[in-house]
Protein backbone atom coordinates (compact mmCIF):
# COMPACT_ATOMS: atom_id res chain seq x y z
CA UNK A 1 0.00 0.00 0.00
CA UNK A 2 1.23 3.40 -1.23
CA UNK A 3 1.69 5.87 1.78
CA UNK A 4 0.12 9.35 0.99
CA UNK A 5 1.18 10.87 4.01
CA UNK A 6 4.17 9.91 6.53
CA UNK A 7 4.06 11.60 9.67
CA UNK A 8 7.79 10.64 11.59
CA UNK A 9 8.27 11.76 15.05
CA UNK A 10 6.17 15.13 14.68
CA UNK A 11 6.47 17.46 17.69
CA UNK A 12 5.09 20.65 18.24
CA UNK A 13 5.12 22.65 21.73
CA UNK A 14 2.71 25.28 22.35
CA UNK A 15 2.41 26.80 25.92
CA UNK A 16 0.05 24.25 27.69
CA UNK A 17 -0.04 21.94 24.97
CA UNK A 18 2.28 19.34 23.20
CA UNK A 19 2.17 17.45 20.61
CA UNK A 20 4.67 14.66 21.37
CA UNK A 21 6.08 12.35 18.39
CA UNK A 22 3.73 12.07 16.43
CA UNK A 23 4.04 9.09 13.98
CA UNK A 24 1.26 7.50 11.48
CA UNK A 25 0.65 7.38 7.92
CA UNK A 26 -2.04 7.78 5.57
CA UNK A 27 -2.11 4.71 2.95
CA UNK A 28 -3.59 5.32 -0.85
CA UNK A 29 -7.33 4.92 -1.57
CA UNK A 30 -8.79 5.00 2.15
CA UNK A 31 -10.81 7.25 4.96
CA UNK A 32 -8.60 7.75 7.77
CA UNK A 33 -10.47 9.04 10.91
CA UNK A 34 -8.48 11.07 13.23
CA UNK A 35 -10.03 11.02 16.67
CA UNK A 36 -10.15 12.38 19.76
CA UNK A 37 -11.62 15.29 21.96
CA UNK A 38 -11.33 18.95 21.44
CA UNK A 39 -8.08 20.21 22.09
CA UNK A 40 -6.22 16.80 21.66
CA UNK A 41 -4.22 17.72 18.81
CA UNK A 42 -6.46 17.09 15.68
CA UNK A 43 -6.33 20.55 14.80
CA UNK A 44 -2.81 21.02 14.81
CA UNK A 45 -2.13 18.05 13.21
CA UNK A 46 -3.37 18.86 9.91
CA UNK A 47 -2.26 22.43 10.32
CA UNK A 48 1.35 20.63 10.40
CA UNK A 49 -0.13 18.72 7.66
CA UNK A 50 -0.70 21.83 5.54
CA UNK A 51 2.38 24.23 6.85
CA UNK A 52 0.25 26.47 7.96
CA UNK A 53 2.27 26.12 11.43
CA UNK A 54 5.55 24.39 11.81
CA UNK A 55 7.17 21.13 13.84
CA UNK A 56 9.60 21.64 16.43
CA UNK A 57 11.03 18.54 15.54
CA UNK A 58 10.29 15.36 12.89
CA UNK A 59 9.22 15.68 9.24
CA UNK A 60 5.76 15.39 7.58
CA UNK A 61 6.29 13.89 3.50
CA UNK A 62 3.32 13.84 1.63
CA UNK A 63 3.22 12.45 -1.57
CA UNK A 64 6.68 11.22 -0.98
CA UNK A 65 7.79 15.16 -1.14
CA UNK A 66 8.90 16.87 2.41
CA UNK A 67 6.24 19.25 3.06
CA UNK A 68 7.98 22.38 3.82
CA UNK A 69 10.15 22.43 0.45
CA UNK A 70 7.39 21.49 -1.60
CA UNK A 71 4.28 23.20 -0.28
CA UNK A 72 2.88 25.17 -3.17
CA UNK A 73 3.46 21.69 -5.09
CA UNK A 74 1.47 19.63 -2.15
CA UNK A 75 -1.32 22.01 -1.69
CA UNK A 76 -2.14 22.16 -5.36
CA UNK A 77 -3.14 18.33 -4.86
CA UNK A 78 -4.61 18.58 -2.01
CA UNK A 79 -8.06 19.52 -0.49
CA UNK A 80 -8.83 21.41 2.59
CA UNK A 81 -12.00 21.81 4.55
CA UNK A 82 -11.40 23.36 7.95
CA UNK A 83 -13.76 24.02 10.75
CA UNK A 84 -13.62 27.17 10.97
CA UNK A 85 -15.00 29.40 7.98
CA UNK A 86 -11.70 30.46 6.19
CA UNK A 87 -13.66 32.22 3.72
CA UNK A 88 -14.45 36.32 2.96
CA UNK A 89 -17.73 36.98 4.61
CA UNK A 90 -18.68 39.26 2.31
CA UNK A 91 -18.19 37.46 -0.98
CA UNK A 92 -21.09 35.76 -2.73
CA UNK A 93 -20.39 32.08 -3.34
CA UNK A 94 -20.33 32.82 -7.01
CA UNK A 95 -16.97 35.48 -6.39
CA UNK A 96 -15.52 33.00 -3.34
CA UNK A 97 -15.05 30.60 -5.75
CA UNK A 98 -13.45 32.78 -8.51
CA UNK A 99 -11.08 34.06 -6.14
CA UNK A 100 -10.25 29.81 -5.12
CA UNK A 101 -10.36 28.73 -8.19
CA UNK A 102 -7.84 30.80 -10.08
CA UNK A 103 -5.25 29.12 -7.91
CA UNK A 104 -5.46 25.89 -8.91
CA UNK A 105 -4.27 24.28 -12.26
CA UNK A 106 -6.78 21.44 -12.72
CA UNK A 107 -9.61 23.60 -11.75
CA UNK A 108 -13.07 21.71 -13.22
CA UNK A 109 -15.87 24.50 -13.28
CA UNK A 110 -18.28 21.86 -14.46
CA UNK A 111 -17.65 19.66 -11.23
CA UNK A 112 -18.16 22.31 -8.96
CA UNK A 113 -21.28 23.69 -10.37
CA UNK A 114 -22.35 19.79 -10.40
CA UNK A 115 -21.25 19.89 -6.03
CA UNK A 116 -23.17 23.64 -6.10
CA UNK A 117 -26.54 22.33 -7.58
CA UNK A 118 -26.47 18.84 -5.75
CA UNK A 119 -25.60 21.25 -2.37
CA UNK A 120 -27.75 23.40 -2.93
CA UNK A 121 -26.02 26.52 -3.07
CA UNK A 122 -27.15 29.75 -3.96
CA UNK A 123 -24.34 31.34 -6.48
CA UNK A 124 -25.42 34.82 -5.43
CA UNK A 125 -25.63 34.47 -1.38
CA UNK A 126 -22.86 36.04 0.70
CA UNK A 127 -21.08 33.74 2.40
CA UNK A 128 -21.82 35.21 5.80
CA UNK A 129 -25.48 34.72 4.92
CA UNK A 130 -24.60 31.39 4.20
CA UNK A 131 -25.44 28.70 7.81
CA UNK A 132 -22.67 26.88 9.01
CA UNK A 133 -23.89 23.38 7.46
CA UNK A 134 -24.08 25.44 3.80
CA UNK A 135 -20.38 27.14 4.52
CA UNK A 136 -19.11 23.45 5.06
CA UNK A 137 -20.85 22.45 1.68
CA UNK A 138 -19.26 25.00 -0.48
CA UNK A 139 -15.80 24.05 1.40
CA UNK A 140 -16.02 20.29 0.22
CA UNK A 141 -17.54 21.62 -2.94
CA UNK A 142 -14.12 23.53 -3.33
CA UNK A 143 -12.12 21.36 -2.21
CA UNK A 144 -13.40 18.38 -4.26
CA UNK A 145 -13.46 20.63 -7.40
CA UNK A 146 -9.89 20.60 -8.65
CA UNK A 147 -9.45 16.77 -8.62
CA UNK A 148 -7.54 16.83 -5.30
CA UNK A 149 -5.79 13.39 -4.59
CA UNK A 150 -5.78 13.99 -0.78
CA UNK A 151 -8.45 15.76 1.35
CA UNK A 152 -8.20 17.05 4.55
CA UNK A 153 -10.85 17.65 6.61
CA UNK A 154 -10.92 18.78 9.72
CA UNK A 155 -14.10 18.47 11.95
CA UNK A 156 -16.54 19.19 8.88
CA UNK A 157 -19.14 17.59 10.30
CA UNK A 158 -19.19 19.84 13.33
CA UNK A 159 -21.77 21.44 14.28
CA UNK A 160 -24.14 20.07 11.52
CA UNK A 161 -27.80 19.02 12.15
CA UNK A 162 -27.73 14.44 10.90
CA UNK A 163 -29.51 15.09 7.74
CA UNK A 164 -26.43 17.45 6.66
CA UNK A 165 -24.04 15.25 8.08
CA UNK A 166 -25.50 12.06 6.54
CA UNK A 167 -24.72 13.70 3.07
CA UNK A 168 -21.93 14.26 3.96
CA UNK A 169 -20.32 11.37 4.85
CA UNK A 170 -22.40 9.56 1.98
CA UNK A 171 -20.48 12.37 -0.24
CA UNK A 172 -17.24 11.11 0.81
CA UNK A 173 -18.09 7.32 0.15
CA UNK A 174 -18.68 8.03 -3.22
CA UNK A 175 -15.50 10.38 -3.50
CA UNK A 176 -13.11 7.58 -2.24
CA UNK A 177 -14.84 5.08 -4.68
CA UNK A 178 -11.91 6.81 -6.72
CA UNK A 179 -9.10 4.45 -5.34
CA UNK A 180 -6.85 7.23 -6.00
CA UNK A 181 -8.10 9.57 -3.71
CA UNK A 182 -7.22 9.45 -0.07
CA UNK A 183 -9.24 11.41 2.82
CA UNK A 184 -8.16 12.13 6.73
CA UNK A 185 -11.26 12.97 8.51
CA UNK A 186 -10.96 14.34 11.94
CA UNK A 187 -13.91 14.49 14.54
CA UNK A 188 -14.95 13.82 17.76
CA UNK A 189 -18.04 12.66 16.74
CA UNK A 190 -17.13 8.95 16.51
CA UNK A 191 -20.57 7.65 14.81
CA UNK A 192 -19.47 9.74 11.68
CA UNK A 193 -16.33 7.39 11.26
CA UNK A 194 -17.88 4.01 12.18
CA UNK A 195 -19.87 4.71 8.98
CA UNK A 196 -17.13 5.73 6.72
CA UNK A 197 -13.69 4.98 7.90
CA UNK A 198 -11.15 2.67 6.86
CA UNK A 199 -8.62 3.08 9.84
CA UNK A 200 -8.78 5.17 13.48
CA UNK A 201 -6.87 7.38 14.96
CA UNK A 202 -6.92 8.14 18.11
CA UNK A 203 -5.28 11.12 19.51
CA UNK A 204 -5.29 12.57 23.10
CA UNK A 205 -3.04 14.96 24.79
CA UNK A 206 -0.58 15.21 22.11
CA UNK A 207 -0.20 11.86 21.98
CA UNK A 208 -1.27 9.12 19.36
CA UNK A 209 -3.06 6.31 21.80
CA UNK A 210 -3.29 4.20 18.23
CA UNK A 211 -3.47 4.01 15.13
CA UNK A 212 -5.17 0.94 13.38
CA UNK A 213 -7.61 0.00 10.60
CA UNK A 214 -11.14 0.00 11.74
CA UNK A 215 -11.60 -3.91 11.77
CA UNK A 216 -8.57 -4.70 13.99
CA UNK A 217 -9.99 -1.54 16.44
CA UNK A 218 -12.86 -3.68 16.23
CA UNK A 219 -11.31 -7.27 17.14
CA UNK A 220 -8.65 -5.23 19.72
CA UNK A 221 -11.33 -4.42 21.99
CA UNK A 222 -14.19 -6.02 23.82
CA UNK A 223 -16.43 -4.22 26.18
CA UNK A 224 -16.99 -6.55 29.67
CA UNK A 225 -19.93 -6.17 31.57
CA UNK A 226 -20.75 -7.95 34.82
CA UNK A 227 -21.31 -7.88 38.54
CA UNK A 228 -18.79 -6.01 40.91
CA UNK A 229 -18.35 -9.25 42.40
CA UNK A 230 -16.07 -10.26 39.53
CA UNK A 231 -13.22 -7.56 40.09
CA UNK A 232 -10.26 -7.70 42.32
CA UNK A 233 -6.86 -6.27 41.68
CA UNK A 234 -6.00 -9.05 39.07
CA UNK A 235 -9.37 -9.24 37.08
CA UNK A 236 -8.76 -5.43 37.13
CA UNK A 237 -5.36 -5.91 35.46
CA UNK A 238 -6.39 -6.50 31.67
CA UNK A 239 -8.73 -3.47 31.24
CA UNK A 240 -8.13 -0.32 29.59
CA UNK A 241 -11.05 1.26 31.69
CA UNK A 242 -13.62 0.05 34.18
CA UNK A 243 -17.02 2.36 35.09
CA UNK A 244 -18.50 0.89 38.56
CA UNK A 245 -22.05 1.19 39.29
CA UNK A 246 -23.85 -0.20 42.47
CA UNK A 247 -24.95 -3.23 40.16
CA UNK A 248 -22.04 -3.81 38.34
CA UNK A 249 -19.66 -3.04 35.75
CA UNK A 250 -18.74 -2.34 31.93
CA UNK A 251 -14.87 -2.15 30.86
CA UNK A 252 -13.13 -2.06 27.99
CA UNK A 253 -10.28 -4.32 27.40
CA UNK A 254 -7.51 -4.56 24.82
CA UNK A 255 -7.34 -8.34 25.89
CA UNK A 256 -10.48 -9.95 24.66
CA UNK A 257 -8.78 -13.53 25.19
CA UNK A 258 -7.63 -13.32 28.57
CA UNK A 259 -10.82 -11.65 30.06
CA UNK A 260 -12.75 -14.15 28.49
CA UNK A 261 -10.78 -16.91 30.18
CA UNK A 262 -10.78 -14.95 33.53
CA UNK A 263 -14.58 -14.37 33.79
CA UNK A 264 -16.16 -17.37 31.11
CA UNK A 265 -19.69 -16.77 30.43
CA UNK A 266 -20.26 -14.95 34.07
CA UNK A 267 -19.60 -12.10 32.07
CA UNK A 268 -21.37 -10.50 29.15
CA UNK A 269 -19.10 -9.32 25.58
CA UNK A 270 -19.86 -6.72 23.69
CA UNK A 271 -18.25 -4.92 20.70
CA UNK A 272 -17.81 -1.36 21.50
CA UNK A 273 -18.28 1.05 19.52
CA UNK A 274 -15.63 3.86 18.65
CA UNK A 275 -16.92 5.96 21.62
CA UNK A 276 -16.68 3.57 23.91
CA UNK A 277 -12.53 2.75 22.90
CA UNK A 278 -12.26 6.47 22.81
CA UNK A 279 -14.03 7.60 25.98
CA UNK A 280 -11.83 4.35 27.99
CA UNK A 281 -8.79 5.06 26.63
CA UNK A 282 -9.20 8.80 27.37
CA UNK A 283 -10.61 8.34 30.84
CA UNK A 284 -7.80 5.53 31.60
CA UNK A 285 -4.81 8.10 30.38
CA UNK A 286 -6.34 11.11 32.18
CA UNK A 287 -7.21 9.37 35.58
CA UNK A 288 -4.41 6.79 35.74
CA UNK A 289 -1.50 8.39 33.67
CA UNK A 290 0.36 7.34 31.06
CA UNK A 291 0.31 4.05 29.26
CA UNK A 292 3.07 3.02 27.47
CA UNK A 293 3.73 2.88 23.83
CA UNK A 294 4.76 -0.92 24.19
CA UNK A 295 1.48 -1.87 25.03
CA UNK A 296 -0.72 0.29 22.50
CA UNK A 297 2.22 0.15 19.72
CA UNK A 298 1.27 2.68 16.59
CA UNK B 1 0.99 36.30 -8.25
CA UNK B 2 -1.93 37.41 -10.73
CA UNK B 3 -4.32 34.68 -8.24
CA UNK B 4 -3.24 36.85 -5.41
CA UNK B 5 -3.58 40.07 -6.98
CA UNK B 6 -7.23 39.18 -8.14
CA UNK B 7 -8.13 37.80 -5.19
CA UNK B 8 -7.20 40.98 -3.46
CA UNK B 9 -9.44 43.16 -6.07
CA UNK B 10 -12.12 41.07 -5.57
CA UNK B 11 -11.95 41.18 -1.87
CA UNK B 12 -11.51 44.91 -2.10
CA UNK B 13 -13.31 46.08 -4.93
CA UNK B 14 -15.84 47.75 -3.14
CA UNK B 15 -13.64 49.59 -0.53
CA UNK B 16 -11.38 50.88 -3.27
CA UNK B 17 -14.86 52.48 -4.95
CA UNK B 18 -15.51 53.86 -2.08
CA UNK B 19 -11.99 55.66 -1.14
CA UNK B 20 -11.49 56.81 -5.21
CA UNK B 21 -14.83 58.21 -4.82
CA UNK B 22 -13.70 60.59 -1.32
CA UNK B 23 -10.39 61.01 -3.57
CA UNK B 24 -12.32 62.63 -5.97
CA UNK B 25 -14.35 64.33 -3.26
CA UNK B 26 -11.26 66.38 -1.54
CA UNK B 27 -9.47 66.73 -5.34
CA UNK B 28 -12.41 68.57 -7.33
CA UNK B 29 -12.98 70.55 -3.78
CA UNK B 30 -16.26 69.23 -3.25
CA UNK B 31 -15.03 68.84 0.38
CA UNK B 32 -13.14 71.70 1.17
CA UNK B 33 -9.61 71.21 1.78
CA UNK B 34 -6.30 72.51 2.34
CA UNK B 35 -4.29 69.89 0.86
CA UNK B 36 -6.27 67.15 -1.00
CA UNK B 37 -2.94 65.33 -2.11
CA UNK B 38 -1.71 64.77 1.50
CA UNK B 39 -5.06 63.48 2.30
CA UNK B 40 -5.09 61.14 -0.94
CA UNK B 41 -1.51 59.31 0.47
CA UNK B 42 -3.77 59.45 4.03
CA UNK B 43 -6.45 57.60 2.69
CA UNK B 44 -4.29 54.87 0.85
CA UNK B 45 -2.06 54.13 4.08
CA UNK B 46 -5.88 54.03 6.12
CA UNK B 47 -7.30 51.65 3.21
CA UNK B 48 -4.07 49.68 3.43
CA UNK B 49 -4.52 49.61 6.82
CA UNK B 50 -8.69 48.69 7.00
CA UNK B 51 -7.75 45.97 4.47
CA UNK B 52 -5.54 44.40 6.79
CA UNK B 53 -7.65 44.56 9.79
CA UNK B 54 -10.60 43.30 7.28
CA UNK B 55 -8.21 40.37 6.39
CA UNK B 56 -7.34 39.26 10.10
CA UNK B 57 -10.90 39.80 11.52
CA UNK B 58 -11.76 37.01 8.36
CA UNK B 59 -8.80 34.81 9.25
CA UNK B 60 -8.29 34.40 6.02
CA UNK B 61 -3.96 34.09 6.10
CA UNK B 62 -5.10 30.25 7.05
CA UNK B 63 -7.14 30.04 3.50
CA UNK B 64 -4.37 31.92 1.46
CA UNK B 65 -2.04 29.52 2.80
CA UNK B 66 -3.77 26.40 2.21
CA UNK B 67 -3.47 27.27 -1.39
CA UNK B 68 -1.24 26.24 -4.01
CA UNK B 69 0.98 29.49 -3.97
CA UNK B 70 3.99 30.12 -1.60
CA UNK B 71 4.93 32.76 1.04
CA UNK B 72 6.79 34.93 -0.75
CA UNK B 73 4.47 35.32 -3.38
CA UNK B 74 1.41 36.52 -0.98
CA UNK B 75 3.71 39.33 0.45
CA UNK B 76 4.92 40.39 -2.72
CA UNK B 77 1.90 40.44 -4.34
CA UNK B 78 0.65 42.49 -1.39
CA UNK B 79 3.42 44.71 -1.70
CA UNK B 80 2.03 45.21 -5.37
CA UNK B 81 -1.04 45.89 -4.43
CA UNK B 82 -1.20 48.56 -1.70
CA UNK B 83 1.64 50.30 -4.29
CA UNK B 84 -0.57 49.93 -7.05
CA UNK B 85 -4.06 51.25 -5.06
CA UNK B 86 -1.80 53.83 -3.88
CA UNK B 87 -0.10 55.01 -6.88
CA UNK B 88 -3.79 54.99 -8.57
CA UNK B 89 -5.19 57.16 -5.69
CA UNK B 90 -2.41 59.84 -6.20
CA UNK B 91 -2.77 59.53 -9.65
CA UNK B 92 -6.33 60.23 -9.82
CA UNK B 93 -5.88 63.12 -7.77
CA UNK B 94 -3.33 64.30 -9.51
CA UNK B 95 -5.34 64.27 -12.52
CA UNK B 96 -8.20 65.66 -11.03
CA UNK B 97 -6.23 68.94 -9.64
CA UNK B 98 -4.67 69.32 -13.23
CA UNK B 99 -7.85 69.44 -14.91
CA UNK B 100 -9.20 71.54 -12.21
CA UNK B 101 -6.54 73.94 -13.38
CA UNK B 102 -3.53 74.01 -10.89
CA UNK B 103 -0.09 74.61 -11.87
CA UNK B 104 1.50 71.40 -13.44
CA UNK B 105 5.14 72.29 -11.71
CA UNK B 106 3.84 72.28 -8.50
CA UNK B 107 1.55 68.87 -8.94
CA UNK B 108 5.03 67.03 -10.10
CA UNK B 109 6.80 68.33 -7.49
CA UNK B 110 3.79 67.18 -5.09
CA UNK B 111 3.27 64.04 -6.10
CA UNK B 112 6.53 62.92 -6.45
CA UNK B 113 6.59 63.67 -2.36
CA UNK B 114 3.48 62.08 -2.35
CA UNK B 115 4.82 58.53 -3.69
CA UNK B 116 8.43 58.83 -1.92
CA UNK B 117 5.72 59.51 1.28
CA UNK B 118 3.30 56.58 0.71
CA UNK B 119 5.87 53.95 -0.41
CA UNK B 120 7.95 54.97 3.29
CA UNK B 121 5.04 54.16 4.66
CA UNK B 122 4.08 50.88 3.17
CA UNK B 123 7.98 49.81 3.95
CA UNK B 124 7.27 50.63 7.38
CA UNK B 125 3.68 49.36 7.65
CA UNK B 126 3.93 45.62 6.31
CA UNK B 127 7.12 44.41 8.28
CA UNK B 128 5.61 45.74 11.89
CA UNK B 129 2.36 44.12 10.60
CA UNK B 130 3.37 40.76 10.08
CA UNK B 131 5.35 40.93 13.13
CA UNK B 132 3.31 42.07 15.57
CA UNK B 133 -0.51 41.62 13.82
CA UNK B 134 -3.48 44.14 13.34
CA UNK B 135 -3.83 44.64 16.67
CA UNK B 136 -0.63 46.54 17.54
CA UNK B 137 -0.50 48.34 13.88
CA UNK B 138 -4.42 49.20 14.88
CA UNK B 139 -2.76 51.09 17.76
CA UNK B 140 0.49 52.34 16.12
CA UNK B 141 -1.52 53.76 13.44
CA UNK B 142 -3.83 55.52 15.74
CA UNK B 143 -0.92 57.06 17.62
CA UNK B 144 0.50 58.26 14.96
CA UNK B 145 -2.09 60.01 13.21
CA UNK B 146 -3.13 61.79 16.47
CA UNK B 147 1.07 62.79 16.86
CA UNK B 148 1.21 63.77 13.89
CA UNK B 149 -2.36 65.93 14.66
CA UNK B 150 -0.47 67.28 17.17
CA UNK B 151 2.91 68.03 15.60
CA UNK B 152 1.34 69.86 12.81
CA UNK B 153 0.67 72.98 14.68
CA UNK B 154 3.87 72.44 16.92
CA UNK B 155 5.99 72.52 13.07
CA UNK B 156 4.01 75.31 11.91
CA UNK B 157 4.85 77.52 14.74
CA UNK B 158 8.05 75.98 15.01
CA UNK B 159 8.51 77.17 11.37
CA UNK B 160 6.87 81.00 12.58
CA UNK B 161 9.27 81.12 14.84
CA UNK B 162 12.89 80.14 13.68
CA UNK B 163 12.52 79.50 10.27
CA UNK B 164 13.47 76.24 11.11
CA UNK B 165 16.80 76.91 11.20
CA UNK B 166 16.91 77.20 7.47
CA UNK B 167 16.57 73.49 7.05
CA UNK B 168 13.60 73.82 4.48
CA UNK B 169 14.85 76.79 2.31
CA UNK B 170 18.56 75.04 2.07
CA UNK B 171 16.49 71.97 0.90
CA UNK B 172 14.72 74.41 -1.33
CA UNK B 173 17.75 75.65 -2.41
CA UNK B 174 19.53 72.14 -3.99
CA UNK B 175 18.52 71.37 -7.63
CA UNK B 176 15.95 69.43 -8.08
CA UNK B 177 16.74 66.49 -10.18
CA UNK B 178 19.72 65.04 -7.59
CA UNK B 179 17.69 65.82 -4.51
CA UNK B 180 14.66 63.95 -5.71
CA UNK B 181 16.84 61.17 -7.39
CA UNK B 182 18.78 60.82 -4.24
CA UNK B 183 15.22 60.31 -2.40
CA UNK B 184 13.75 57.87 -4.95
CA UNK B 185 17.02 56.00 -4.41
CA UNK B 186 16.56 55.59 -1.05
CA UNK B 187 13.06 55.28 -1.16
CA UNK B 188 13.62 52.29 -3.56
CA UNK B 189 15.97 50.68 -1.02
CA UNK B 190 14.16 50.93 1.87
CA UNK B 191 11.10 48.99 0.19
CA UNK B 192 13.56 46.31 -1.00
CA UNK B 193 14.85 45.75 2.71
CA UNK B 194 10.77 46.13 3.92
CA UNK B 195 9.68 43.55 1.26
CA UNK B 196 12.95 41.08 2.07
CA UNK B 197 12.38 41.31 5.72
CA UNK B 198 8.09 41.46 5.26
CA UNK B 199 8.77 37.75 3.30
CA UNK B 200 11.63 36.43 6.27
CA UNK B 201 8.88 37.22 8.89
CA UNK B 202 5.70 36.12 7.10
CA UNK B 203 7.23 32.86 6.06
CA UNK B 204 8.07 32.14 9.67
CA UNK B 205 4.97 32.44 10.73
CA UNK B 206 2.25 30.34 11.87
CA UNK B 207 -1.44 30.40 11.72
Amino acid sequence: MEDVVVLDQVSKSYKGFKLDRVSFALQKGFIHGLIGRNGAGKTTTIKLMMDLVRPDEGSIRIFGLDNRRHGREIRERIGFVYADNPFYDDLTVENMKRVVARFYKNWDEGAFQRYRKQFDLPANKKIKHLSKGMKMKFSIALALSHHADLLLMDEPTSGLDPVARREILDLLTGVIQDENKTVLFSTHITSDLEQVADTITLIHDGKIRFSLPKDEVEEKYVLVKGGTDLLDPDTRRPFVGIRETPVGFEGLSDKPEEVRALFGDRAIYDKPTLEDIMVYTIKFAEGLGEFGHEEHPV
Amino acid sequence: MRSILYKEFMVERTMILIYAAAVVLFSLRVVPIFFPLALSVCLAAFFMFTSMVHEDMNNTHVLINSLPVDRKTVVTAKYVFYLAVGVGFIALDILLEAAAGARLPDIARQSGLALLGFAWFVSVFFPVYIWHGSRFVQIAVVTLFVMGAMAIPIVHHLREKTGLWGIPDAVASLPDAPLYGLAAAATGLVLIASWFLSVRLYERKQF
